[in-house]
């Protein structure tokens, strides 16, 4: 059965994040409160990866469950981690623990049961920063995704297939995404095709669409073509899904339209939801 | 009467032997019993797990209502749990994870005489005489929280099968007891309990999930199970065996860990 393979230190899995670092992301987020989109996706980035060193953890140390890779496109394509990780491609989970460009200290309020509110300061690393310039080279950056996950595929043939997550606001401005997603998901380890995710932010507060199985509810040929190159939600990530109340067809896809910040960490949440960690 | 213990246990592959999570306790006795499976998704389940079962040998739950009972008997050890943590001296995500503390199961049986006194069945002769069913020599109780379980075999057939009975009831998401005092009244909730006798010969096995898991899948197409586990007689001869099935894809790949209690016939010596 595809999608099944247990995630271990001898079998990681690997993410790939693609960011759009495009000049409207300069634009702000709905559901942020103020925050540009680049903004709101940094945040989320950084709490994604947060989240998996976290869950990861054992004892005093990092188990590498996972290597994970950050590719901003824009004024260029390139890798996008800062701090000491700079420059640096697909990085082991136990590296990204212990090298975060900083630790900022942020206010978090929390309900403490009895319908009273406090606030506290939690720990809050950042690995990644906001950018907002130039076009969007969506195309060259699922083409540099392939040229990284071609020999990690070869190294890793049981590993569950990496899953790239693709965040935008808006239409390639080179050939892609379709030539090139289309090489992408014709990458497979033995237990599955590389799974490709597509998250489009909105500038409006409008409706997101969430993990549809048809282009029926999708506004523009821009969105139909983003649905299009997006891979089916493996039956274990669709039951989580359903899980937690959410209403989805036997072949809905890993693909969000119109997504705003509460959204967009949903979508970030459950796609990295993948594999028995062993 | 002193029953025949035999524990053995293997890794998950991949992982070192010092990531054991599994834990088990047996009183020199060989009246109280315990075995936990540490949540490998949770920080320092090895402590907590060692902790439970070690304790159920040492100092057991006092005899008190359910609720009270367990509270009383884990909020100490959940003390004892986090002061063993150092927290000053972890970093920032090992801090966050401990902080959400550690679960384990616990599977603890206590065997008890009867009334007639220490544990001796009367012999089979008096009984042939007098006409009487044979009396048990001791009964047996248990207490389950989460999927470890114990199978009691007596005359190559199974008697009991406890908490769980059948292959499908194994979930990755089991109710377990975790460090967090506020979940205590959640672990009463879901514990299990169960009791029956003890005659001489009877086999108790208690299993971590990935065994049981398997045992219970063979029995149910009809296969004795038990007799392939009693000729596990060594560490060694255990490991090949579940190496072996975790190849065959019929073992899941997690920490595996068997008790295995057997208690002497009538006129046989314990090895």
């Amino acid at each position: 059965m595809p999608y099944s393979a247990e995630i271990s230190r001898a079998n990681p899995s690997c993410f790939v994040f693609l960011i759009d670092q495009s000049g409207s992301m300069e634009n702000p987020l709905p559901g942020a409160q103020g925050l540009r989109k680049a903004d709101g996706v940094a945040d989320a980035i950084n709490r994604l990866l947060q989240n998996l060193v976290i869950k990861c953890a054992r004892g005093e140390g990092v188990r590498n469950f996972y290597e994970v890779a950050v590719i901003g496109y824009g004024e260029a394509v390139d890798h996008a981690f800062s701090g000491p990780l700079s420059g640096r491609q697909l990085v082991p989970l136990s590296d990204i623990a212990t090298q975060p460009a900083r630790i900022e200290e942020r206010r978090k309020i929390s309900g403490n049961g009895n319908g009273t509110k406090t606030e506290h300061l939690v720990k809050f690393p950042i690995w990644f920063e906001p950018r907002a310039k130039g076009v969007t080279p969506m195309g060259e950056a699922i083409q540099s995704t392939v040229d990284l996950l071609t020999p990690w595929i070869a190294s890793h043939r049981r590993s569950y297939p990496p899953i790239v997550i693709n965040i935008s606001d808006g239409a390639a401005t080179d050939t892609g995404p379709v030539p090139q997603a289309k090489e992408l998901r014709n990458l497979a380890t033995d237990d599955g095709e590389v799974l490709f995710f597509n998250c489009h932010i909105s500038d409006q507060p409008t409706q997101p669409v969430v993990f549809p199985a048809n282009d029926a509810e999708l506004p523009d040929d821009f969105a139909r073509t983003l649905f299009e190159v997006t891979s089916p939600l493996p039956e274990s990530l669709a039951e989580q899904a359903r899980a937690e109340g959410m209403k989805l067809a036997a072949d809905a896809r890993g693909f969000a339209f119109n997504a705003d910040l509460t959204e967009l960490i949903r979508f970030l949440d459950l796609g990295t939801r993948s594999g028995k960690l062993k | 009467m002193e029953p025949d213990v035999h524990i053995f246990g293997v890794a998950k592959l991949g992982n070192d032997a010092e990531e054991y999570e599994d834990a088990t306790g047996s009183s020199s006795e060989g009246r109280r019993f315990a075995i936990a499976d540490g949540a490998t998704q949770t920080s320092f389940a090895d402590r907590w797990s060692q902790i439970l079962a070690l304790e159920f040998i040492m100092n057991p739950p006092a005899d008190e209502p359910a609720p009270v009972r367990w509270n009383n008997w884990l909020q100490p050890l959940q003390e004892a749990w986090s002061m063993g943590i150092p927290w000053d001296k972890l970093p920032w995500f090992a801090l966050e994870k401990a902080r959400t503390g550690a679960c384990t199961t616990l599977l603890a049986l206590e065997f008890v005489p009867t009334q007639n006194g220490n544990g001796h069945a009367r012999p089979a002769l008096w009984r042939r005489l007098l006409g009487v069913l044979p009396e048990p020599a001791m009964r047996w109780r248990a207490e389950a929280v989460g999927d470890t379980c114990l199978f009691q075999v007596r005359g190559d057939r199974l008697l009991q099968s406890f908490p769980l009975s059948r292959p499908a009831e194994f979930t990755h998401s089991p109710v377990l007891i975790t460090t967090n005092p506020q979940q205590n009244r959640l672990v009463c909730e879901h514990l299990k309990t169960a009791a029956g006798d003890c005659q001489p010969g009877d086999l108790f096995l208690l299993m971590t999930d990935a065994l049981a898991k398997w045992f219970l899948g063979r029995h149910v197409v009809g296969e004795k199970p038990w007799q392939r586990m009693l000729e596990l007689r060594d560490e060694s001869s255990f490991r090949q065996f579940v190496v072996a099935e975790r190849e065959a894809g019929r073992i899941d790949n997690d920490d595996t860990t068997m008790m295995c209690i057997r208690w002497p016939h009538e006129g046989e010596v314990a090895s």
